[in-house]
């Protein structure tokens, strides 16, 4: 019985990201991204939230909720973990948010080949609602799909530890998660990965994360999550 | 009116040269060729030993000898916790005191340290599971008790520093990495001591290590392929110890195992780390055998000058 059903999850996760979504169109030509030959050491804490997914070449879906219907615009920006990638692109709320929304992010950029070679968990996708200049600490953001990811019941922040020693995330239900380094080999942009479960029960939940370095708590960072 | 220049390019005197080195009498050829070969035989050198050594904020060793026994007495060892109100007064925040039997720091093969230096204490954290502890455990040293319990030394894979970033405190303050050589001649030659072919300066901010790409004599010890295709990390004998005139930082030197090795510096921002290794000209430079074998030749050339007069008849 297990092994049917592990043989059947295993043929549902190979199946391609679904065709029937709707194809998102950005606000302003041309698509935004760089790449440089130095890195970008700095930036932001969280720098993706996506499921994670396999190796296959399918491009970019947003999880986008229903609730955001109201809002004209969302924000998609992309990192490499090597630092050297990096895009940001507002594009239009399509008008079906039943399926995930497609965003042409592979097709519209001329590093296609950079960004399918990354390791899967080198390459980190943030969607935020509203225009990507409107965003703050408070504007919530939604889960990717990357590769051949399918939603599924775990889903992973990608994290700039900052040189912490650890990183626990902490779910607005549920125990904490040790944060974990990132498969890929350069982490500059980000370093650490937490997997957590994805809550059944709620469509809006936040996630605490707590930096610890030598035995002292760094800032809290709160990221507030909207789901389907 | 002058002359118009030649048009010809001025390969006439090569041209001189060769023709009559192919006229040349046998004994003159067959000491050519000696030289040739001597030459050759000095400057290949197919492996290197190359050693690092750092004053740095912080390390990280794999260690690929055991069993491996530190002398870590006078440590607060501290487990991760997940309870977020918990502090103790020795470990810190999230974290609680861990009370293992006496003499049972025993790391294994595989483990993972990162050794940090900080102003309060010197903190090994084990990065992966050890035999009586979860991941993330620390052993917290006062400097004091590091600077008693003496070296510690190991045998296996060492990254000296992390590369600089936001935040960073595990960097590189100082160092030096030196690589010597032998060319395959002097290995058939007893007593002599391989050359200093390069060595430069480990900056703020680098992150080293030393690595070891396959070739025909040189197999790499190890079976782990790092990224780049065929590059293996190179096993190391290193001992790390506390400075002795109170000078921020831990000395970690590093002797690398002869291979065909390369010194990694990694530096955030660089899209690619810079392998640096000599190369023949350097190793020219520096050859002992290569200058004693260019003043031999200086000393028998004029005997030579005979057997390279066009022979006549």
């Amino acid at each position: 019985m297990t092994a049917l059903a592990a043989g059947l999850l295993s043929v549902l996760t190979s199946l391609p990201a679904p065709s029937t979504a709707e194809e998102a169109r950005l606000v302003t030509e041309p698509f935004n991204e760089s790449v440089r030959p130095e890195a970008n050491t700095g930036g932001a804490r969280v720098v993706g939230l996506q499921f994670l997914g396999g190796s296959a070449e399918a491009d970019l879906h947003a999880l986008i909720p229903a609730r955001w219907a109201d809002a004209p615009h969302f924000c998609v920006r992309t990192n490499s973990s090597d630092g050297l990638y990096d895009s940001v692109n507002t594009y239009h709320m399509p008008q079906d948010l039943t399926a995930p929304v497609e965003v042409p992010h592979l097709r519209d950029s001329e590093h296609d080949g950079i960004i399918t070679s990354l390791h899967p968990e080198g390459f980190g996708i943030r969607i935020t609602r509203d225009d990507c200049d409107a965003v703050t600490d408070d504007t919530p953001n939604a889960l990717g799909l990357w590769r051949d990811a399918r939603p599924g019941d775990s889903f992973a922040i990608f994290v700039n530890s900052f040189d912490a020693d650890r990183v626990v995330a902490y779910p607005q239900q549920g125990s904490g998660v040790e944060c974990e380094p990132i498969g890929a080999d350069i982490s500059v942009a980000f370093d650490q990965r937490c997997v957590l479960p994805l809550p059944l029960d709620m469509t809006q939940f936040y996630v605490e994360l707590q930096p610890i370095k030598n035995g002292r708590r760094g800032r809290i960072e709160t990221i507030l999550i909207d789901t389907r | 009116m002058t002359e118009a220049p030649d048009p010809r390019p001025p390969f006439g005197a090569i041209r001189r040269t060769l023709r009559r080195m192919v006229a040349a009498g046998k004994t003159a050829q067959f000491a050519l060729a000696i030289m040739v070969l001597l030459t050759v035989l000095i400057l290949l050198a197919p492996t290197r030993t190359i050693q690092l050594q750092a004053r740095s904020l912080s390390a990280e060793v794999q260690i690929m000898g055991e069993p491996l026994q530190w002398n870590l007495d006078g440590a607060i060892v501290c487990a991760p916790s997940l309870d977020r109100d918990l502090t103790d007064p020795d470990c810190g925040a999230m974290a609680s005191q861990l009370t293992l039997p006496d003499e049972d720091y025993e790391w294994v093969r595989g483990q993972q340290l990162r050794i940090d230096w900080t102003t309060d204490d010197l903190r090994i954290t084990s990065l992966n599971e050890g035999s009586n502890w979860p991941a993330n455990t620390v052993f917290i040293l006062s400097h004091e008790d590091a600077q008693r319990n003496g070296a510690l030394a190991f045998v296996g894979h060492v990254t000296i520093g992390q590369e600089i970033g936001a935040g960073s405190t595990g960097y590189v303050l100082e160092g030096q990495y030196t690589i010597y050589e032998q060319g395959l001649l002097a290995r058939f030659l007893p007593s002599w001591s391989p050359d200093v072919t390069r060595q430069g300066e480990i900056r703020r901010g680098d992150a080293i290590r030393i690595v070891c790409k396959r070739n025909w004599i040189s197999p790499c010890e190890d079976e782990e392929p790092l990224d780049e295709p065929r590059l293996f990390s190179n096993q190391v004998s290193g001992s790390i110890t506390m400075d002795s005139d109170g000078e921020a930082g831990i000395h970690v030197v590093g002797l690398g195992v002869e291979s065909n090795s390369m010194v990694e510096i990694a530096y955030a921002g660089r899209s690619e780390a810079l392998l640096v290794r000599p190369n023949w000209i350097q190793r020219a430079a520096a050859s002992s055998g290569l200058l004693a074998l260019s003043l031999l030749f200086s000393l028998i050339a004029p005997l030579l000058l005979p057997f390279f007069e066009k022979r006549k008849g």
